[in-house]
């Protein structure tokens, strides 16, 4: 997708062109909101959040100085913006307990699975929720790590960029990582 | 744990993206073949990963993307005019480039330049303390010097007498 954005593109969107930024909002909308979602796991907030990460985009496009390429400027938002948020929030009363209630829907895998009874499908799901909330239990930069390594596929240059820090700081937080969410997670590993 | 196992396994996310060298994917591949612990953590990554991705993320109509963009543009167009001041003022904020490290350096920097000023302003002070001396200094010459002055006069005065 980035490399739709280079040069001239680049520019419009730095002079403040309304049309080449609501182009821009398309094609990059889904990314930033399921990006968002991963972060929060809770739709009620990913609305609000990820437009208003189009509207700090919007505002500071014309401070990027293109020494790294626009999705990895983008992300680098994206991600500062989640962890202030998440710092609000984890700071307010009884947000860690509501954190992890179930109140969205996931698409159901009847899709990928045709042969499965509602059963295993309720399993699946189920231990995809349980998933999810391991992720969300890891320490906060490791989470950051696995979402952008594992569901984002972002390199480990990337990722480094994107958290101002080394690539050898990124293999061992992914290693951890990958070791805590062993432990969390083994009981439902053997399931599957 | 031998070395070349932790070097490995530190190395197995790297080599499961395809990030690494031909090279070290073969010496991986060839570790593998040969090592139960580092073939295990290298089925545990692969499983784990696989797990994640099969999460599925909640599906929207293009309706609700279609919403959202037009919000997004509507709250854009609702944004003030930033006069120019504002803008060349933000330009000295933090927020170019939503770099956190420079942190430290402009704090660094605005640590400097106020003790420059501070300095700046001592070595002020102390150069007026010296001017002052020195015009105290010359007071007592010239005082002195009158003093002699008066007494020739007084000499004088009584030589003609």
């Amino acid at each position: 997708m980035d490399k739709i954005y280079t040069g001239n593109r680049i520019k419009e969107l730095k002079e403040g062109n309304k049309q080449a930024f609501e182009l821009f909002v398309t094609e990059y909308q889904k990314k930033v909101y399921y990006y968002v979602y991963k972060y929060f796991n809770n739709e009620e907030e990913v609305k609000d959040i990820s437009q208003d990460i189009f509207i700090k985009i919007y505002k500071n496009i014309k401070y990027f100085r293109e020494d790294s390429n626009l999705n990895t400027w983008v992300y680098k938002i994206m991600h500062n913006t989640c962890t202030d948020e998440y710092r609000k929030r984890s700071k307010r009363k009884g947000f860690l307990a509501s954190f992890f209630q179930d109140d969205h829907q996931i698409e159901s895998v009847v899709d990928t699975n045709p042969s499965a009874n509602p059963e295993s499908i309720s399993d699946q799901n189920e231990r995809q929720e349980e998933l999810k909330n391991c992720v969300q239990s890891l320490p906060p930069r490791q989470r950051d790590i696995i979402i952008m390594k594992v569901w984002e596929e972002l390199k480990i240059r990337e990722i480094a960029t994107i958290l101002d820090c080394s690539e050898g700081t990124i293999k061992a937080n992914l290693f951890k990582a990958y070791k805590n969410l062993k432990k969390a997670y083994q009981p439902l590993m053997e399931l599957l | 744990m031998k070395k070349e196992c932790k070097r490995v396994q530190k190395q197995l996310i790297a080599f499961h993206q395809n990030e690494l060298s031909k090279e070290r994917s073969d010496e991986i591949i060839k570790h593998l073949k040969s090592c139960k612990l580092c073939r295990n953590m290298n089925k545990d990554i692969e499983s784990i990963s696989k797990s994640i991705n099969q999460v599925k993320m909640p599906k929207k109509p293009k309706a609700f993307w279609d919403k959202n963009s037009s919000e997004i543009m509507y709250k854009i167009s609702e944004l003030p005019e930033t006069s120019p001041l504002t803008r060349f003022l933000s330009s000295f904020t933090f927020k170019a480039n939503f770099s956190r490290a420079p942190r430290f350096a402009y704090s660094m920097t605005l640590v400097a330049i106020f003790f420059g000023i501070f300095s700046f302003n001592q070595y002020l002070q102390y150069s007026d303390l010296l001017h002052n001396m020195d015009m105290i200094s010359n007071m007592d010459v010239l005082q002195e010097m009158q003093m002699y002055q008066n007494l020739e006069d007084i000499n004088d005065v009584e030589n003609s007498q």
